[in-house]
C-alpha cells in the first residue's frame, strides 16, 4: 500500500509533499487533513526555510505504525541527542521561528525542545541587560522601579 | 494569520503562554536573578498559576526528587554563614538564616514552603528562596501552653508543629497533634488544623485514639503526616491523610519489636519513602517501610547498616541515631546527627559502595536540616 501524500505551501508559495503520518504530528495539520482531505494546505506565515527545518524534525519524529509499535522507544536516547545537535545548528533568529511554528502548528515535541533551548540561552545569561540585548527586549522599568524589585528579596539564598 | 519577522522584540512576538513556557523550565534562582528584565517577566513569575507550573515542570524535570537541600541555621551572629552553600556532587546545600526568634522548624517542607513554630510566638509558614514569609494566630494549644506555664507548671512535652498538603484541593495545612492529659483534658488527643482559607484553626475530630511520642519528627510525604505512637506494648505509626483529617492506626507495623524504647529510633523520609533507623552503638541499621493503607500494616526492607565507630572523633559519642537525611548522586546517604562534641550538629556523608563514613559540614550553628525543593511559591491560596 502505498502511503498517502499531502502538500504543504510556503509563505512563498513553495509546495512540499510530505507523507501524511509525518505532518499529522502537527495537531493543526491532522485536523485540516480531516476537513479538507485533498486540498493543500497553505501556510502563508511559515517561510520556505522554516517550513523544511519544520518537516526535517518531524521526519526524524514520526512513529512508524507498521513497525510493531515500539521503533521509536527503542531509539528514544538517539532521539534525544538528534533533537539537541537539530537545535544547537539553529542560529537565534531561526530558533523563534521555529519555536513560533511549533507553537503555531501545535507540534508538542519540537515546542518543546524549542523552548528548552531558548530556556537554556537565558539560563547562561549574565545579567538582564544581556537577556534583553540576545532577545532584543525593550526595559520598561524605571531605575528605582529596579531598585525596588531587588529589595524585595529579603534574604535571597 | 500570526506573521514573523525577524529583528521583532521578543515578547510583542511571542504569545504569553508561549513566554511561560519557556520560563517555566528557569530555576526559581534564574527567575529571581532576572526578574528586572522587563514588566512581562516580572508578572508572569509573579503570577500564582506560572509558579505552580514551574514547580511542577521542575520538579518532573528532576525526576521528583528533592535535590536541593535546606540547611537552616537559627542564628543572627554570623551573617556571612547563613548564606553558605556547599556544593556536594551537582548539588548544593543551602544554609540560610531565619529573621525570626523561632525554635521549631517543621521537619519537613511542602512545594519549597517550610513552616516555623514556638509555643510563645506566632507562626509562620515561609518560602526562603524569594524571601517571602505568611505569619498565622496562636492556636488553641499555644495558648494552653502559655496558661500552664503562667501557672508556673514546666512540664509540657513539646509536640513538634505538622505541615503538609491537601492533595486535592491544594491547599497547605498546618498540624498541631497532642496528649491531652498534660492540659487536664478528658479525651486522649487534640488535633487542631489551620485553614489559610478562614484564617483560624479548628478541631479535627476524632483525633488520635492513642498518645503521640513527643520525642520523634513529624513527617510529611505525599498528602499525609505520619507519627510515632506512645504505647506501651508497643510503637506504632499513626497518619493522618490531608485531604480526609482522618488518622489511621498502622498497628502491624513489622519493625515494631526490633524498635526499643524512643530514644534508640528515629523516623524520617528518605527517596520519598518513610525510614526508620536503630541506633545500637557502635551501629545503626535503617529500613525503608512500605506502608499499605487498606490493611493498615507494612513491610519493611533493610536499606543500609553503618559502622559508626569513625564518628567518635568527631561526634565524641551521638546523642541518639544518625538521621538520614537524602540520597546524593546515587550513592552517598547524607546524615545529620548530634553529640557531645558536636551540640549543634554535623553533616556527614556515608558511601554506600565503599561503606565509608566522612565528615561534610559542622556549623557552629546548624539546628536543623530539611530536604527541600525550591519554588517560587508566595500565596498560600489559590
Amino acid at each position: 500500500m502505498s502511503k498517502k501524500m499531502i502538500v504543504l505551501k510556503s509563505s512563498e508559495g513553495v509546495s512540499f509533499v510530505v507523507e501524511e503520518a509525518v505532518a499529522r504530528q502537527s495537531k493543526i495539520i491532522s485536523f485540516l487533513v480531516e476537513e479538507f482531505p485533498d486540498r493543500e494546505l497553505p501556510l502563508t506565515n511559515m517561510t520556505s526555510e522554516i517550513l523544511r527545518k519544520t518537516i526535517e524534525y518531524c521526519k526524524k519524529h514520526v512513529v512508524e505504525d507498521d513497525g510493531g509499535g515500539d521503533s521509536s522507544s527503542s531509539s528514544s536516547g538517539d532521539l534525544k541527542e538528534w533533537d539537541v545537535k537539530f537545535v544547537a545548528e539553529i542560529d537565534q533568529p531561526r530558533l523563534m521561528d521555529l519555536l513560533m511554528a511549533a507553537n503555531y502548528l501545535d507540534i508538542p515535541s519540537l515546542l518543546d525542545v524549542t523552548c528548552q533551548k531558548v530556556a537554556d540561552t537565558i539560563a547562561a545569561c549574565n545579567d538582564e541587560k544581556e537577556i534583553r540585548a540576545t532577545f532584543n527586549i525593550e526595559n520598561d522599568f524605571t531605575e528605582e522601579e529596579v531598585e525596588a524589585i531587588r529589595m524585595e528579596n529579603q534574604y535571597p539564598i | 494569520m500570526l506573521k514573523i519577522h525577524h529583528g521583532l522584540s521578543v515578547e510583542s512576538l511571542l504569545p504569553h503562554n508561549v513566554v511561560e513556557l519557556i520560563l517555566e523550565r528557569l530555576s526559581v534562582r534564574t527567575l529571581l536573578r532576572f526578574r528586572c528584565v522587563s514588566k512581562t517577566w516580572k508578572t508572569t513569575t509573579d503570577s500564582q498559576t506560572f509558579q505552580k507550573q514551574q514547580l511542577i515542570r521542575r520538579r518532573r524535570q528532576s525526576g521528583d526528587a528533592d535535590n536541593v537541600l535546606f540547611v537552616c541555621i537559627l542564628d543572627y551572629s554570623d551573617y556571612e554563614a547563613r548564606r553558605m552553600r556547599i556544593m556536594l556532587g551537582s548539588q548544593v546545600i543551602f544554609t540560610i538564616m531565619l529573621p525570626f526568634t523561632i525554635i521549631e522548624v517543621c521537619h519537613g517542607s511542602c512545594d519549597g514552603l517550610l513552616c516555623l513554630a514556638d509555643f510563645f510566638a506566632p507562626n509562620f509558614v515561609i518560602n526562603p528562596v524569594p524571601g517571602w514569609h505568611h505569619s498565622f494566630p496562636y492556636s488553641i494549644f499555644q495558648k494552653l501552653v502559655t496558661e500552664w506555664y503562667n501557672k508556673g507548671d514546666y512540664r509540657i512535652s513539646g509536640p513538634k508543629i505538622g505541615f503538609g498538603k491537601d492533595k486535592l484541593r491544594g491547599t497547605y495545612k498546618p498540624v498541631w497533634l497532642y496528649n491531652s492529659s498534660q492540659f487536664g483534658l478528658d479525651n486522649v488527643t487534640t488535633c487542631e488544623v489551620f485553614d489559610f482559607g478562614t484564617n483560624t484553626w479548628r478541631y479535627v475530630l476524632p483525633a488520635s485514639p492513642y498518645r503521640i511520642s513527643g520525642y520523634h519528627f513529624i513527617l510529611y510525604l505525599d498528602g499525609s503526616l505520619y507519627w510515632f505512637t506512645e504505647c506501651e506494648e508497643e510503637t506504632k505509626v499513626l497518619s493522618s491523610c490531608l485531604q480526609t483529617e482522618t488518622f489511621q492506626i498502622f498497628s502491624k507495623t513489622p519493625f515494631a519489636h526490633l524498635l526499643g524504647k524512643p530514644s534508640d529510633f528515629i523516623i524520617s523520609v528518605l527517596d520519598n519513602r518513610l525510614c526508620v533507623s536503630k541506633y545500637a552503638w557502635p551501629n545503626q541499621v535503617i529500613w525503608l517501610l512500605l506502608l499499605d493503607d487498606s490493611s493498615s500494616s507494612g513491610t519493611c526492607a533493610k536499606f543500609c547498616y553503618i559502622d559508626l565507630i569513625r564518628t567518635f572523633d568527631w561526634f565524641g559519642g551521638l546523642h541518639r541515631a544518625l538521621e538520614p537525611v537524602a540520597i546524593l548522586d546515587k550513592n552517598k546517604l547524607l546524615l545529620h546527627g548530634f553529640g557531645y562534641m558536636i551540640p549543634m550538629g554535623a553533616l556527614v556523608i556515608y558511601d554506600l559502595h565503599t561503606k565509608s563514613l566522612s565528615l561534610l559540614y559542622t556549623p557552629t550553628t546548624l539546628r536543623q536540616c530539611v530536604c527541600y525543593f525550591p519554588s517560587l511559591l508566595t500565596a498560600l491560596l489559590y
